[in-house]
């Protein structure tokens, strides 16, 4: 970068993400980097900034630099922020990503806006080198009988409804369509609290949070970090175990609180739904408990990632709450269609 | 007392390129008073309550599918009119982490299970709280955590009017353009309008159309390049008050809907003229601190609203905000300018190039971008640039030479 003398803008997806960015690239260089995002507005010949700030003012500043960095460059076949990477008329690109596969699949369209692929390495390459060794183990509970009764009627409630409007949930559109049509009728709208009330019941069961409260006590002297697909579940948890929580709703302030707390060892586990799942750096967890989540492999294998940095021996490992019979088994089947996942067990470096 | 509502909650129905409000029948407005009155009821019941309990009782209400986007406009109106407030005064932030922090510690030492009452007990001793009082403390900052104080104030009949008065602000929210006819019986009332326009800081021209005819050209939100709440709050409350000043007409270009199609809406307001208005209230702080600045007075200097009204072309009629006197010399009137209209400087600059006999001291933030040098040449008249905040002396500084 400075060896060509090529100005830099390195693009992240969140502010966290662009500290890091800033903290290291003027410690690496010892040269005053600009930022662009969360209210600062400074660009120099190596500036990092947010993908929304970079859609924003790659009009004006898309012929100011030579070297385009997207990390976590999987956001930015999206329709908003492809058009920054479009904006920019550096002729050097670098994209960065640990999870390339979108749902989309538009991650094909990096071969435009970046280039092809010219390194590639998997997670499991690189487990007890770069990365800690880890482990995952996917454990599944039952619902009590009350719980399996009444998630069966809800069930039946929702998919009676589906079936009785012709919907194909496999299609691509079919749960789109579901919600769309579930707000025209009194009948609908019971099929989607019926929705509703049957994901929640997979997502909390008591024996969810019976073998949670196990985990936890066996990883006493662990630094956790708990996942939950909806905040209703990650409240419930923080209030049942008194363990600190991470939400959007949670102010800067107290998140870096949070986060300093887990790192330092004031508290050995915190909780949240999904803004955890990227750009923060948690070197000393080395415990994932995954309460509930959906069925993307991104967010499974960046929920990994928040507890393999290398850290010494550190030897991670990241469990998976199921509950048995239910929906969450299938979607659990499908987050862990990855390498990553593939029969991982402690290995020797 | 007055609320917004979103596009979702306006009911419209479009007529070729013209969108209309779908107004409330007399059988629909009866039934909307009836469920106003249900909601309004079931809120004064409920003082004490969350606000997240709140929106699941009132969610019990029943309607018909037809009703439901009434209802929910209702609900929303009466809630923006209420009065929540955070349940304990203990600090939840500050006691999430005394508890999280005993907590991790009581795990830490743990022997046998973990003891969630003993770790609230241990805590609420040290702030002199009760446990169940913690519980309500712990995340009482959330959205929803919130506790009703007040119910609204309101009769039912008030609060459908309230949603009228909402549907019509919510159509002209998404305007582009809005052109309004105003008929205004003498100056005062054109320089109360105006300057009620000047102090929400919109972008506008006014002009004179006949003997006390006027014609308002107003940019809506929709006409900024960047969505921004605040000149929509801003033009909110400019819309009601053109209503009350004596529209007689408006019409307004819109873009409508997730497609935001281009359409025309026309509204005739029932005539309405609002009382003794107090236009000393609309006056932006920092002219506030020019007339109460003692400096002026030292120099021998008189100051005071401006009641003049200048006719620049291309701009329509403009009221300056002050007028300086000093003994013996005819007066100089100060305008300051907005921050978003560098267009209104050029032609601030064109009429005092074309009027050499003014007088007038246009004053703009630096942070318009525009140059004093745009007056180059004009005699009398000037443009005053000033960076940060305006302060007394740099308006005297520019006052010498004129007075």
């Amino acid at each position: 970068m400075l060896e060509k003398g090529r100005s830099t803008l390195v693009i992240a997806p969140t502010l966290d993400l662009v500290r890091q960015w800033h903290e290291t690239l003027t410690r690496f260089f010892a040269i005053e980097v600009g930022i662009l995002g969360g209210g600062e507005h400074e660009v120099r010949p190596v500036t990092v900034s947010t993908y929304d700030s970079a859609h924003l003012h790659m009009e004006r500043y898309g012929n100011r630099f030579g070297l385009v960095v997207f990390d976590e460059c999987h956001h930015l076949p999206g329709d908003t922020y492809s058009e920054a990477a479009r904006m920019c008329i550096a002729p050097f690109r670098l994209g960065l990503t640990a999870t390339p596969e979108r749902s989309d699949g538009r991650e094909s369209l990096l071969d435009e806006l970046v280039g092809p692929v010219v390194y590639r390495k998997n997670i499991t390459d690189m487990a007890g080198t770069y990365l800690a060794e880890y482990e995952t183990r996917r454990i599944v509970v039952e619902l009590s009988p009350e719980e399996r009764e009444e998630y069966e009627q809800a069930r039946d409630l929702y998919l009676n409804f589906v079936r009785s409007q012709g919907i194909a949930l496999s299609s691509p559109r079919g749960f789109q369509e579901f919600v769309g049509r579930s707000t025209r009728t009194e009948a609908g709208r019971r099929a989607y609290a019926g929705y509703r009330r049957q994901r929640s019941l997979a997502f909390a069961p008591a024996a969810k949070l019976e073998k949670l409260e196990e985990l936890l006590t066996r990883h006493a002297a662990d630094r956790s970090i708990i996942f939950t697909e909806d905040n209703r579940t990650a409240y419930e948890i923080s209030r049942r175990f008194l363990v600190p929580i991470i939400t959007h709703q949670t102010k800067v302030k107290e998140r870096t609180d949070i986060l300093s707390g887990l790192a330092e060892g004031r508290y050995q586990a915190i909780v949240t739904s999904k803004v955890l799942n990227e750009g923060v750096d948690v070197p000393s967890a080395s415990v994932a408990i995954v309460v509930s989540g959906n069925s993307s492999v991104l967010e499974h294998v960046q929920r990994l990632g928040r507890i393999l940095r290398q850290v010494g021996d550190k030897r991670a490992t990241l469990y998976e709450l199921v509950s048995g019979n239910t929906s969450e088994a299938k979607t659990s089947d499908r987050r862990r269609e990855h390498a990553a996942y593939r029969a991982r067990r402690w290995r020797s470096p | 007392m007055s609320a917004l509502l979103s596009p979702d909650l306006i009911a419209t129905r479009r007529r070729g390129d013209e969108l209309k409000l779908a107004p409330l029948s007399a059988a629909d407005r009866e039934r909307a008073i009836e469920i106003a009155q249900e909601i309004l009821y079931a809120l004064g019941g409920l003082l004490g309550s969350t606000e997240e309990e709140v929106e699941l009782c009132l969610g019990g209400i029943e309607c018909t599918t037809r009703e439901k986007k009434l209802k929910t406009a209702l609900e929303r109106l009466a809630l923006s009119n209420s009065t929540f407030e955070a349940p304990t005064e203990l600090a939840p932030v500050e006691l999430r982490r005394m508890v999280f922090e005993e907590a991790a510690r009581a795990r830490a030492e743990m022997r046998e299970k973990f003891d969630r009452k003993l770790v609230l007990s241990q805590v609420g001793e040290r702030v002199g709280a009760t446990r169940e009082e913690l519980e309500r403390a712990l995340f009482s900052d959330l959205k929803g955590a919130a506790e009703l104080r007040a119910a609204p104030a309101l009769s039912a009949e008030a609060l459908v009017a309230m949603y009228e008065e909402a549907q019509l602000l919510g159509v002209f929210l998404r305007a582009v353009r809005v052109r309004a006819r105003l008929r205004l019986e003498n100056p005062a009332e054109v320089r109360t309008l105006f300057w009620k326009l000047k102090f929400r800081e919109l972008l506008f021209r006014l002009e004179e159309r006949g003997p006390g005819e006027y014609e308002l050209q107003l940019e809506g939100p929709s006409s900024l390049l960047v969505s921004s709440t605040r000149y929509g709050l801003r033009f909110s409350q400019v819309i009601g008050a053109v209503i009350r000043a004596g529209a007689t007409s408006l019409e307004a270009d819109v873009l409508w809907g997730k497609s935001k199609r281009p359409l025309t809406f026309r509204h005739a307001p029932r005539p309405i003229r609002e009382g003794a208005y107090d236009a000393e209230d609309d006056l932006r702080p920092e002219l506030s601190a020019l007339l109460e600045s003692p400096l002026f007075e030292e120099k021998g200097i008189w100051v005071a609203r401006a009641s003049s009204l200048l006719h620049v072309p291309g701009l329509g009629v403009v009221v300056p905000d002050l007028e300086f006197r000093s003994a013996g010399s005819a007066p100089v009137f100060f305008e300051l300018l907005g921050e978003t209209s560098r267009e209104a400087a050029f032609k601030r600059a064109d009429w005092a190039r074309q009027n050499p006999s003014s007088r007038v001291i246009f004053a703009a933030s630096s942070r318009l971008r525009v140059s004093p040098e745009i007056f180059e040449g004009v005699q009398g008249s000037r443009l005053l640039v000033y960076p940060g905040s305006l302060t007394p002396k740099k308006v005297l500084v520019a006052l010498q030479d004129l007075l």
